[in-house]
Order: structure tokens, then sequence, then C-alpha cells
């Protein structure tokens, strides 16, 4: 969470994934940079409640959501799984 | 047990030439206070605390006592075992053996100021071992050793710039940031589990480059500065990671970075 009376910014250019947990959403409030990937792995919700602004991809397999705004410029990809 | 020097009070300094601790002292108990003065007092035998503590001298500005790669300060029980005395600056400097193999209730504190040097050892064999005074973790790594938990559990550790600082592994057990502050101005590699306080960049930058656990713990977490890098990779099963009060954070996850949510709930 973003602390009081403060600002906070994740900048991705590697991975931020989910990978484990089923019942509830994973939730990511600081806003998020991204370059890099996103990924959720797991048939549920990873929400990026601060919003990203993508350049790089965001990907979810079959069944799983991501969650927030999501601000793809030319450049930035969303997926679902392959095929 | 040999010849030893019973210290239930009274002051030990290092004379203006240094001075050296060569046989085995033990500190125990008593309505006096046992405390350290001066800059220049080495260890480097054994010294015990059954029951009492060393108290940095009141008024005594800056201390430094450093426990040389021979010695061993070795604490029998629980409670605070070194003491800020008023108006002082003491810094424990470890190049030997720091142990812990008695007390499993309350743990054993260290509230002066640690440099943990290249080589030295922190082996806590029963209940745990907090630092709560900061310190240095110095370029290189420590040595971890037994079935108890080492805390860094309250005031400001800093890893200086240029410095690789390799936290390190006990049979699957880490060394625990559960308060405080780690100021990271060069590179924390190695393993860390991370159940309480802050880890932050120095102003010239740092980097995390090993692994971090982070779960939830009776303190919160935080990031702060604009400086951190991760090169590493961070596991998340739980706990909230907050942005440290009245400041502005960017925490980079680098290309080699990862960030792996193993947990349902809030992360960041």
């Amino acid at each position: 969470m973003i602390g009081y009376s403060s600002t906070a910014t994740l900048v991705n250019q590697g991975t931020i994934r989910k990978s484990a947990g089923t019942l509830n959403p994973t939730i990511v409030g600081w806003p998020v940079t991204n370059s890099g990937a996103l990924l959720n792995n797991v048939v549920n919700t990873l929400n990026f409640s601060g919003g990203v602004t993508n350049t790089g991809t965001v990907t979810m397999v079959n069944g799983a959501t991501i969650g927030g705004t999501i601000t793809s410029n030319s450049s930035g990809l969303v997926q679902g799984p392959a095929g | 047990m040999g010849n030893f020097l019973n210290w239930t009070g009274g002051n030990i300094t290092g004379g203006s030439g240094g001075g050296t601790l060569a046989g085995t002292i033990i500190v125990s108990s008593s309505t006096n206070t046992s405390s350290v003065s001066g800059n220049t007092l080495f260890n480097a035998s054994t010294i015990a605390l059954t029951t009492g503590s060393i108290t940095s001298l009141a008024y005594g500005g800056t201390i430094a006592f450093t426990n040389l790669p021979t010695g061993v300060i070795n604490f029998q029980a629980d409670g605070t075992a070194f003491v800020v005395g008023y108006l002082s600056s003491p810094t424990l400097v470890n190049q030997g053996t720091i142990s812990k193999t008695g007390g499993t209730i309350n743990g054993t504190s260290v509230q002066w100021a640690v440099d943990f040097q290249n080589g030295g050892t922190v082996n806590c064999q029963v209940g745990t071992l907090f630092f709560t005074g900061g310190g240095t973790l110095e370029n290189g790594t420590i040595n971890l050793s037994g079935a108890g938990s080492v805390q860094l559990a309250a005031g400001t550790f800093t890893i200086p710039s240029a410095a690789t600082f390799t936290a390190p592994s006990n049979n699957g057990a880490y060394l625990n940031l559960n308060g405080g502050t780690i100021t990271v101005s060069g590179t924390l590699a190695g393993n860390l589990t991370w159940t309480g306080g802050a880890l932050t960049g120095g102003s010239g930058g740092g980097t995390l480059a090993g692994t971090i656990f982070v779960s939830s713990g009776p303190n919160p977490q935080s990031v702060g500065g604009n400086t951190l890098a991760n090169a590493g990779t961070l596991y998340w099963t739980g706990g909230t990671i907050n942005s440290v009060q009245y400041s502005n954070v960017a925490l980079t996850n680098l290309p080699t970075g990862v960030i792996d949510l193993r947990a349902d709930g809030t992360a960041f």
C-alpha cells in the first residue's frame, strides 16, 4: 500500500507474476510502469489497483483475470493464453 | 573452568595504545554497571554473559569494542546484553563469534550498533538474538549457525557503497529483517527473510541481488527512497509492502528481477 503522505511507483523491467493463491485476489496497489512482463499464472485475479502504464506485455493463463486500469501504448501488449 | 575474571561492575577501557582482553571474563548481574569506554579495547578470548549486561559508559561519546577473530562473546541468558549508556554511541565490531547458548523465552538483545565484518560468526543455538541498534553490513558475508533465530530488529543497518553483503544461509534458515531499516548503498545478495522493517536505497543507489522471502510478521514492511533496484527474486507470501511515509518511492524491478506473488492479499 502507499504510505501516508508518500508517492510510490513500481517500475517493472523484469517479471512480476502471480504464481499461487486461488481464493482471493492478489493486489498491487502501487502504480506500475511496465516495460517487462506482468503474468497471472493462476485462475484467480491479479489486480493492479494502482493502474499500469504498459509498454511491455501483460499475460494471463486461461481463466485468469488481471484487474485494474491497463493503459497500453502502441508497443504494449495484453494477451491471453496462446492457442 | 580455569582462571577467569568475574566482572560484576566497573569500567574497562583500552589505553591510548590499545588494550586486549585475552582471558575469560564472566559477566554476571550486579547492582553495579559493567561498562566499556574508549575506542581501543579488543577481545581475543571469551566473554560470557551469564545474567548481566555490558553498558557503554555514560557520556562516553563514540565507543568501539572489537571482538577479534579469536574472540567469543557468549550470551547465556535472555535480556539486553549490550546496553547503550546515556550520551554514548557504541559499536561492537565483530570479527569473531557472537553466540547465544541460553535463554529461550524473551530473546537476547544487542542494543549497540554492530559492525558485521566479513568472516565473523553469529551462532544462535536457542531462542532469538535481536540486533536492535543498527550497524554496518560490510562487504563479504558472515557465518550464521545454530538452531535459533537471528533478527535485525531495530535501528539502521547500512550496506556501504561499493560493498556487497551476502546475507548468509543456515540449513534453510536465513537472516531475518523484522524491524528497523537496511539502507542499501551497495548490493544486498544472498538470502533474507523479510517480516518487517524497511528496505531503502542509499543516496547513490542500491541493488537487491539475492533472494528475499517476504511474509507477514508483527511489523509492517516498507520500501523507501528512489534508488532501490531489484535484480534478484522477491518471493511474496504475506504482509504488505508499503511505501515509507512522507517519501517519494520508486522501486525498480530490473530486467533480471522477479517479483513472485505466491499468495492472495495485498502485496504492494
